[in-house]
């Protein structure tokens, strides 16, 4: 094969599935526990909100920008839809949560399209601001007393399905669809390019942009109902360092920071090697601590690895050598 | 040269019109609290503000590089641990420099990142963000490092004369920034490689060089403003001050700098603090919650920028 071609197959989803398979070996031979079918569940179970957020941050890199508020958000629409849904009962909890989840992001987008405040600025405040919002709500305190029917979302089965796995599943593929097939999606690929080329072309770049904040804080919202049915618990401390989580998981699956690159299907083999990571740590029974400490690496990795992918494709097509994606 | 045009008009509104407003500002609430003037209370907020202004000082580095550095409070947290751990076996001086050094280091590794591996600095700074707070919650087993020598109180809880010793350190320190920025090559270089990255590079500047150093100069001050830190508590904390980069961020804000980098002076990075700091204590008077004032940061900063943005200045359209 020529250079080219294997620059192009190594920096794909092909090298993901490979990473996937030797860390499934690897653990495998470390904890006999680890390869089982209850663990292979139970890392789906944990994967799944984290897929949900994660898609919704891919869709707002593919436009060009980024969220940093995501934890925030997701700890946000937790306690809202936890005291929604004891108040009003689950289906109004379900409701409150993903709207809380879309009004921050709508938020969000219209301050950096509308407003064209650079997109980091935004999430950052909007990140003190909605950790703060959820602290004031519960004054500190989880929000419990959740109807039987809420906590069913985690613990509920459908055809022997667990309800996040099937949730995130039949969201991934909605999302695939809407990225892939749609005029949105294709439209926000083109904006995430190049936004002036697409705003000259006729795309109406504005409320499409906003539109992407919105999408990935309904996400963070449906994120934020899983975590909550899981915790039993509406928990203003929720989901520390998720923004990390999503950018690395995104940015394994191939999206660009600067917009214009991934797909769903990359960000669910991403979500799937951050969740195998650290179900294989636990069980390795390597401190939380330095969890952190080789997340932390492994974002930094992985980005360094799309730069450099990146560097090698631009170098292959210079000579002339076909290196399709 | 913009500067040169400030410097020859002190007087100019737009140079002083913040303070004013400040000063505005501080009298009602006084009226409305009379013991928010009281000198006791005015030497509390300028003890509380020194922190805040030195890794203010520290994230304007950054961003006047046209970087952004997100890994400010969990560094803090490391530098902090490292100092009360060298201070208890080494001394209070080793521990200073210890910190500083550490402070510096971490600097480095993510200019490096940033520079050399040419990764976002957002995205750099993210990762060293959760890196590092590993760090600080693996040196201690998770609980804060405690009791070190007497002498190292002094820099956060000491006084010199009438004046808290933090606040000498952190006045100290916009004199020096302020010569950097206004009196040196490299200062200037700081300002044109943040403005635009492209042109500065054609006009001979070497801009990795310069990303790099406001990275190390960056992480020496976050170290500084953690040592302060560490004294007031008197221990090294894995939990030292997670909100400080996103305060220092809504303070540079703020004070007017241009969060794309290019631009800032000693002078709005006093106000962008004095603003922000005078505030938290005001809302203690009227007892609002730490919650509340969390919101109020996250706010102050997107208002901001929607202001400067409303005076239209032509300046924020420069080498976007």
């Amino acid at each position: 094969m020529r250079k080219g071609a294997w620059v192009a197959l190594l920096g794909g989803r092909f090298s993901l599935l490979l990473i996937l398979l030797l860390m499934g070996l690897l653990f495998g031979q470390a904890d006999r526990h680890f390869l089982t079918v209850s663990n292979a569940v139970n890392v789906l179970l944990q994967a799944s909100p984290l897929l949900l957020a994660a898609i919704g941050q891919t869709i707002v890199i593919i436009s060009g920008g980024l969220d940093i508020s995501v934890a925030s958000n997701v700890a946000l629409s937790s306690v809202i839809s936890a005291s929604a849904a004891s108040a009003y009962g689950p289906l109004a909890g379900i409701a409150a949560g993903i709207g809380t989840g879309a009004a921050v992001g709508t938020v969000n987008g219209v301050l950096v399209s509308h407003y064209r405040i650079q997109p980091v600025i935004v999430t950052i405040a909007m990140l003190t601001f909605a950790r703060g919002l959820a602290f004031e709500l519960t004054d500190g305190f989880p929000i419990t007393g959740l109807p039987r029917s809420y906590t069913q979302l985690a613990w509920g089965k459908w055809f022997g399905v667990p309800m996040p796995i099937l949730i995130a599943g039949v969201i991934l593929l909605l999302v695939v669809f809407v990225m892939g097939r749609t005029r949105f999606g294709t439209y926000l690929y083109a904006i995430g390019s190049n936004e002036e080329a697409a705003r000259l072309v006729g795309i109406r770049t504005v409320p499409l942009k906003a539109a992407a904040y919105t999408a990935a804080g309904a996400l963070a919202g449906m994120a934020a109902v899983i975590y909550t049915a899981q915790a039993s618990s509406g928990q203003p401390t929720l989901a520390n360092g998720l923004e990390l989580s999503t950018i690395a998981a995104s940015v394994m699956g191939g999206a660009s920071i600067g917009g214009g690159t991934g797909t769903p299907i990359g960000t669910l083999l991403g979500t799937l090697i951050i969740s195998v990571l650290g179900n294989g740590m636990n069980i390795a029974g390597v401190t939380p601590y330095v969890q952190q400490v080789v997340l932390g690496t492994a974002i930094i990795l992985a980005v360094v690895w799309d730069r450099l992918h990146i560097s090698l494709v631009q170098a292959a097509r210079r000579k002339g050598e076909p290196a399709s994606q | 040269m913009k500067e040169r045009g400030n410097a020859g008009a002190w007087y100019r509104w737009e140079a002083w019109g913040g303070f004013l407003f400040l000063a505005v500002a501080c009298l009602i609430v006084g009226l409305l609290k009379p013991r928010f003037l009281s000198p006791a209370n005015l030497l509390t907020i300028a003890q509380q503000a020194s922190p805040l202004l030195i890794a203010a000082v520290a994230q304007a580095f950054v961003v006047m590089a046209g970087e952004i550095d997100l890994s400010l409070g969990s560094a803090a947290a490391v530098i902090s641990m490292v100092a009360v751990m060298s201070a208890k076996s080494l001394g209070t001086v080793p521990g200073i420099l210890m910190g500083l050094l550490t402070g510096a280091s971490l600097g480095f590794l993510n200019g490096i990142v940033v520079t050399r591996l040419r990764v976002p600095a957002f995205i750099a700074t993210v990762g060293m963000l959760t890196y590092a707070q590993g760090i600080a919650l693996y040196l201690g087993g998770g609980v804060p490092i405690e009791f070190p020598p007497p002498s190292f109180a002094w820099p956060g809880q000491g006084f010199l004369g009438p004046l808290p010793a933090v606040t000498v350190i952190a006045a100290m320190v916009l004199i020096f920034v302020h010569l950097v920025l206004t009196r040196t090559v490299f200062g200037r270089h700081l300002r044109a490689t943040g403005g635009n990255r492209l042109v500065a590079l054609l006009s001979g500047v070497h801009v990795q060089r310069v990303r790099l150093a406001a990275f190390v100069l960056s992480g020496t001050f976050t170290g500084l403003s953690a040592i302060v830190l560490a004294s007031r508590v008197n221990s090294g904390q894995p939990y030292l001050y997670p909100s400080l980069p996103f305060e220092a961020i809504a303070a540079l804000a703020v004070g007017g700098i241009s969060l794309r980098g290019g631009e800032g002076t000693v002078r709005q990075i006093l106000l962008g603090v004095l603003i922000f700091s005078a505030m938290s204590n005001a809302l203690n008077f009227f007892a609002i919650s730490s919650y509340v004032q969390q919101m109020i940061t996250g706010a102050m900063t997107v208002l901001a920028l929607l202001f400067s943005r409303w005076q239209g200045l032509p300046r924020a359209k420069e080498g976007g």
